[in-house]
């Protein structure tokens, strides 16, 4: 089953191309290039700026700064790659009048779809692969927890997985790959940034207004907003993982958060890494099927 | 031979415009059809319904005895898809391009290397196997993608306008191209508005206006069909005025017109009549003229080209 995934033609043809000439090698190696700056940069700072650089608290600080920065930049990366990828992935076959030979042949439209997004998929983990290294100096200098790399490494995942099934999502229902690309673009970037913003636009609002305070409104009521913020929490990426990082840090606990609303009350929620994972998960699946309808049914 | 491709009834609506109107159409295994139409007449609308590529709103599509649209997949194998724009993937070699459709259709790299050398051979491309397939002339284009069609060997050729954009040669080699398949026991059904190519190598004709077919079977019945009287060509010698007055004697001849002759020889007269009655009269306007000791040099009926025949059928519609 495994080897007949891998030689999905469509998986094999965009493989090939996509790795033919210097293109991709000048891809992967300015992305390394700038990830290994970064770090770089990051020392000499802190070289320079604390003297008592041995000492396990700066030693502890400068590791979480580079697991954070580096974290960061692949959420980034992925947000700008994967629409890259697989925005063009069917429109471009319409524009090329490519879309209705491969829809002539015996491949099904599962495999059709297979072939786009693990193309796609191929060429962002190998990105995603190669900076793993990069972070082994937080790792090294003891800093950053094995389970806090994990879980980076799935919520990039999930992230690039989603990212790509808007992207092909996008690419079968519009024949033009700019809209498709601009649609995919402005999902990915407001998933990733908009979400996090809008909650600290609405964090500063809900303090400085006239609203009722969280211990005049009924526990009730308290829990229906936060499930609700806990939703759109989970909806971003960059969210979800730095209120996962700071309940962490202050809960010790990777599954579950809690969240004390007054002396007697105390709620227990699943961290949020898990309900975004979850909530990512769905919208991959629910993406990919609708994109195996679009190209089974075609114009009807 | 029994029946290849058989259209029941199918039509397709855009929205308000109807593309294909109840049409039906039956095609013999092994034929060679023309499907001739004005540009927006709906022929590519009902080529794509053949392939399984759209689902007709109302009607049925049998290929090989198989319903196109309960069993797509199954057709697939059986029909080669050739559209009308060449789809082209700029950063493949001429044998990637076929090695990709190759492994679509499901042949394992063995099978693939075989067949691409063969089909490459087939359609004289060998020597540019290894260039990019942008760089490729429009006609060495279209014979890739006949290349392309032929990958799985098909049963049934369906191509749209496989000769459209190309120069003079390259039409007349891929109408040899397509003689060779229909010679290989294949049965091709395609479409064109060059009539030129549709009368040189098809069986059949289906002439489709508006999304209805307006006329189908031999040109020669669809010139009985359609034109209302038969031009006949008439070379007398000598004296042309007896055999005038005889044939204006003659029920359904009228219209006789003398056709000058470019370096007259021996005082022959080259007359032209129509006539409006089937060949065994026509027959006897030949005997009517010896009994009467009219030299006759030369006596034949003149062939109305497709061009004449489509001009009669349509009206100048688009839908």
């Amino acid at each position: 089953m495994i080897s007949g995934a891998l030689k999905n033609p469509i998986l094999v043809k965009e493989i090939r191309t996509r790795m033919r000439g210097n293109r991709a090698f000048l891809l992967v190696t300015a992305h390394l290039l700038f990830q290994s700056s970064l770090v770089g940069l990051i020392y000499l700072i802190f070289r320079t700026s604390f003297s008592s650089f041995r000492s396990y608290e700066d030693q502890y600080l400068f590791s979480k700064l580079i697991f954070g920065v580096l974290v960061i930049f692949d959420l980034v990366m992925i947000t700008f790659i994967a629409p890259a990828l697989s925005a063009g992935s069917f429109s471009l076959e319409k524009e090329r009048h490519t879309y209705d030979l491969l829809r002539v042949t015996v491949l099904s439209e599962k495999a059709l779809v297979y072939g786009k997004f693990a193309s796609t998929l191929s060429f962002i983990f190998l990105l995603l692969l190669t900076s793993i290294p990069m972070l082994s100096p937080a790792f090294m200098i003891s800093g950053v927890l094995v389970i806090e790399i994990l879980i980076s490494i799935a919520v990039l995942s999930v992230g690039a997985l989603a990212f790509s099934a808007i992207g092909l999502f996008f690419s079968s229902v519009i024949n033009r790959t700019l809209l498709a690309n601009v649609l995919t673009y402005a999902c990915a970037v407001f998933m990733m940034f908009g979400i996090p913003l809008l909650l600290v636009a609405s964090a500063v609002i809900l303090q400085s207004g006239n609203l009722p305070r969280i211990e005049q409104l009924s526990p009730t009521a308290v829990s229906i907003w936060l499930i609700i913020g806990w939703c759109v929490i989970s909806l971003s990426p960059l969210a979800s993982l730095i209120t996962t990082e700071y309940f962490l840090l202050a809960q010790n606990n990777i599954w579950w958060v809690e969240v004390v609303l007054n002396e007697n009350t105390t709620i227990h929620m699943i961290s949020p890494w898990i309900s975004h994972v979850f909530i990512y998960s769905l919208l991959v699946l629910g993406l990919i099927w609708i994109t195996v309808q679009r190209v089974k049914y075609g114009e009807d | 031979m029994s029946i290849g491709i058989e259209i029941q009834n199918i039509s397709k609506r855009y929205s308000t415009r109807i593309a294909v109107d109840g049409l039906s159409l039956k095609i013999q295994e092994g034929e060679i059809f023309g499907f001739v139409g004005p540009n927006g007449a709906g022929k590519t609308t009902t080529i794509r319904m053949l392939c399984g590529l759209l689902k007709p709103d109302q009607g049925e599509v049998y290929i090989g005895g198989i319903s196109v649209q309960r069993n797509p997949r199954e057709i697939r194998r059986l029909i080669g898809y050739m559209p009308d724009e060449f789809g082209v993937y700029p950063d493949l070699q001429a044998w990637e391009y076929l090695d990709f459709f190759a492994a679509c259709y499901g042949l394992n790299s063995f099978e693939r290397a075989g067949q691409i050398d063969n089909l490459l051979e087939l359609v004289d491309l060998q020597h540019r196997k290894f260039d990019p397939v942008d760089k490729l002339s429009r006609g060495m284009k279209q014979r890739l993608s006949l290349a392309r069609v032929l990958l799985h060997n098909p049963q049934f050729l369906i191509l749209d306008e496989p000769a459209s954009g190309l120069d003079p040669r390259a039409r007349i080699e891929i109408r040899e191209l397509l003689l060779e398949l229909a010679a290989m026991g294949k049965s091709v059904f395609f479409s064109s508005h060059i009539l030129a190519d549709v009368a040189e190598i098809c069986d059949r004709v289906g002439i489709i206006e508006a999304g209805k077919l307006v006329s189908v079977g031999r040109l020669e019945e669809m010139q009985l069909q359609l034109l209302q009287s038969r031009k006949i060509n008439l070379i007398l010698l000598g004296d042309f005025s007896l055999g005038t007055q005889l044939l204006l004697e003659i029920e359904g001849v009228s219209t006789i017109e003398e056709v000058p002759i470019k370096e007259n020889k021996d005082g022959r007269k080259h007359i032209r009549f129509s006539f409006t009655g089937d060949d065994i009269n026509l027959s006897k306007i030949l005997s009517i003229l010896i009994k009467n000791k009219i030299p006759v040099l030369h006596f034949s009926e003149e062939k109305s080209d497709l061009e004449e025949i489509f001009l009669r059928a349509t009206k100048g519609q688009v839908t």
